[in-house]
């Protein structure tokens, strides 16, 4: 008797699962679970550290760009779940699942879920309910927003940080997790089906090709200033006069912010050539503008992070009446580094 | 206990039979195994409800991601099967009501003829944003239509699919009962024109060397007609023996304005990697069609005489009838020239 009311348990669990919602589960999305190895916390199976959500240009209110994207979507384990070779639990029906934002970078990123916006912190949202049918199920891809200061074009990256709870007891809310959204990643290339793209696969190389110096030479400017600079500061510590080396990062420094706006418009004509609306029509203007800024800016973070002060040495030159440091925004100030002269 | 266990497995059947599994997504397949046209897994009479997200400036945003589009995993034998590993699907909107647009990754689809990439199967996830601009205020219930293509020479084009966007949360999607439409949006305004020439060529053993140039006289109006905004469709058939129908659509992005010193002269269409690789309208000279690749869907292994052709431009639609004075060459090419009008467009 025992035995065959597992057995008939074991029947309905299967049949529970199958007539969920069909093909739930993708592995674009975040997988809802809780651990493999045992506990009731709330987990979500998904790469964040290495996964970013690109966004595109949705809608814009005075100087202001929203950026918008859904995916990834929430989506729970469906019974045959494998991630990794791991399988993930399957949540029972009846199992209610929220999701609450945490943090949205200070105002810069919302998500709209269910029909609720939430942007601010503590703001939350019912996901739905395991076993229930659309729309009340637990696959739902979120809008996820991003507010840029600036026209469409405007490079920016921005993370939302959020968690789930569940209203019942069996289960405990998951540790937060923490999404990158950014516009700076450029959409898929659109190959052609019924013969070689040439067209297209040109337009990714032209990218590579174009970024690639642009890259290096940012790097490679803003080292030789920062350089000048280093010596400037040496020469304060051991109170010598500076002018000298002052006036010798100038001749280096100022220059080089024409020379990189020169270089990225070549760069951006190249990648419009073969990418834009006389290419293979990938791209738009905006989207490769928002690239090269996303290629700028992580070569300015990767100078910044190899010279301590370099935001503050920045500060003390100006190119055409505006600050080094405003010029080159991307350029990170060390926590410990203490603002004023260098 | 046998009274239990019957009870029990009537419960369970019960259960089975009451629980329809119901698609979460829209399931992008085929109608036939490896070929036929692509088509979608999904209950149409579900509208697409959209809720507020903002209002600025005395107009309100309306947005919704549901429902996303999907890859079928698991062909439905008798109903829709699984599409070829590598096919891309791009989404194409044929009819919209104003202030309804629809955002496809980085792509704003907002006129008809419009469309996008939503991904090569089976990397088929995408849900896109559903989106209604209307007065603050105001609400209501709107429509889109949508079709599927591929650029794959294995499938056609879906049937058309209409949706419903509405603000109101519990309301029937299907209205009058239409769920889907399989006709193309029909052209008001229906030209019957005489053929300069109608070339078409094919190679028994590449299918990529197939080729098409097709030239008759300007019949549009261009004071009505303006593909740039509304996009076109070429449709190329033969009900002869050997059957086939090409159908192929002409996006409004990828249609040019002509113009000699800022006048306008004519439109131009460009596509390098469609099987429609160019048309020139000039006004009141010429229309000129060209085609190339495997794409197209003509077949000479029998004599398709006669040949329908029908080019739509917005409500503007020139038909053409290709029979008479024709040299074909078999499994090689065809030829007609100089065809006179047809009593009617071919259905």
């Amino acid at each position: 008797m025992r035995r065959l009311l597992v057995i008939v348990g074991m029947l309905v669990a299967s049949l529970g699962v199958r007539v969920g919602p069909a093909a739930a589960h993708h592995v674009t999305d975040f997988l809802m679970s809780t651990p493999p190895g045992g506990g009731n916390e709330l987990i979500i199976a998904y790469e964040f550290d290495t996964t970013v959500a690109p966004l595109a240009f949705s809608f814009g209110i005075g100087t202001t760009s929203v950026y918008s994207g859904t995916n990834p979507g929430f989506d729970a384990a469906d019974g045959d779940e494998f991630l990794d070779g791991v399988q993930y639990h399957v949540f029972p029906p009846g199992v209610e699942i929220s999701v609450e934002l945490v943090d949205n970078d200070g105002g810069r990123t919302a998500m709209k879920l269910n029909g609720v916006t939430l942007s601010k912190p503590g703001d939350t949202v019912v996901l739905g309910t395991a076993g229930g049918q659309p729309p009340g199920d637990l696959h739902h891809h979120p809008e996820w927003l991003l507010f840029v200061d600036g026209p469409p074009g405007t490079f920016a990256d921005g993370e939302i940080a959020f968690r789930l709870t569940s209203t019942l007891p069996d289960y405990t809310a998951s540790r937060t997790y923490t999404l990158k959204l950014t516009n700076g990643h450029l959409p898929p290339v659109d190959f052609a089906a019924d013969t070689f793209d040439r067209a297209s696969a040109d337009c990714q190389r032209a990218v590579g090709k174009a970024v690639d110096p642009y890259i290096h030479a940012t790097y490679g400017a803003l080292r030789r200033c920062l350089d000048r600079l280093v010596t400037v500061r040496a020469q304060l510590v051991a109170s010598r006069n500076v002018d000298a080396a002052s006036a010798a990062a100038g001749r280096v420094c100022v220059p080089m912010v024409d020379k990189l706006a020169r270089l990225r418009t070549r760069a951006a004509a190249a990648i419009e050539k073969a990418c834009g609306a006389k290419g293979s029509k990938d791209f738009t203007a905006d989207e490769i503008s928002q690239h090269l800024t996303l290629a700028q800016c992580r070569a300015q973070e990767t100078a910044s992070a190899s010279y301590f002060r370099a935001q503050t040495y920045l500060k003390a030159l100006s190119a055409k009446g505006t600050s080094l440091r405003d010029l080159f925004p991307c350029v990170f100030r060390t926590s410990g580094e203490e603002e004023g002269r260098s | 206990m046998n009274r239990l266990i019957a009870f029990i497995g009537v419960a369970l059947l019960a259960r089975a039979a009451a629980a329809q599994p119901i698609d979460v997504d829209m399931f992008i397949g085929s109608s036939a195994q490896g070929s036929g046209a692509l088509r979608m897994a999904y209950d149409f009479c579900r509208p697409v409800v959209v809720t507020e997200s903002l209002t600025v400036d005395g107009l309100t945003r309306w947005t919704s991601t549901q429902p996303g589009f999907n890859a079928l995993a698991v062909s439905r034998p008798g109903s829709i099967y699984v599409l070829r590993d590598t096919t891309p699907i791009e989404v194409v909107l044929r009819a919209v009501d104003p202030g309804v647009t629809l955002k496809v990754g980085s792509t704003v689809l907002d006129a008809p003829g419009s469309m996008a990439l939503i991904g090569n199967v089976p990397d088929v996830h995408l849900h896109p944003e559903w989106r209604l601009l209307l007065p603050e205020g105001q609400g209501g219930e709107f429509h889109l239509q949508l079709s599927l293509h591929t650029g794959a020479t294995a499938y056609d084009d879906s049937p058309i699919y209409r949706f419903t966007i509405t603000t109101v949360a519990g309301s029937d999607g299907c209205g009058d009962g239409e769920t889907t439409t399989t006709t193309l949006p029909p052209a008001t305004n229906d030209r019957l024109v005489a053929g300069t020439t109608l070339l078409l060529r094919a190679s028994p053993s590449n299918a990529a060397k197939k080729a098409m140039t097709l030239t008759f006289g300007d019949a549009f109006d261009p004071a009505s007609t303006d593909p740039t905004v509304t996009g076109g469709q070429l449709r190329i058939l033969s009900n002869a023996a050997n059957s086939f129908e090409g159908r192929h659509e002409l996006p409004a992005s990828r249609w040019k304005p002509l113009r000699k010193h800022g006048t306008l002269r004519g439109y131009r269409y460009k596509d390098r990697r469609g099987a429609i690789r160019s048309i020139v309208w000039t006004f009141g000279g010429l229309v000129r069609v060209q085609g190339r690749g495997a794409g197209l869907k003509h077949s000479l292994a029998g004599d398709p005489e006669p040949v329908d052709v029908a080019l739509a431009l917005g409500a503007e639609r020139a038909c053409l009838h290709f029979g008479g004075t024709v040299s074909y060459s078999p499994g090689k090419s065809f030829r007609a020239d100089n065809a006179a009008p047809p009593a009617a467009c071919a259905p």
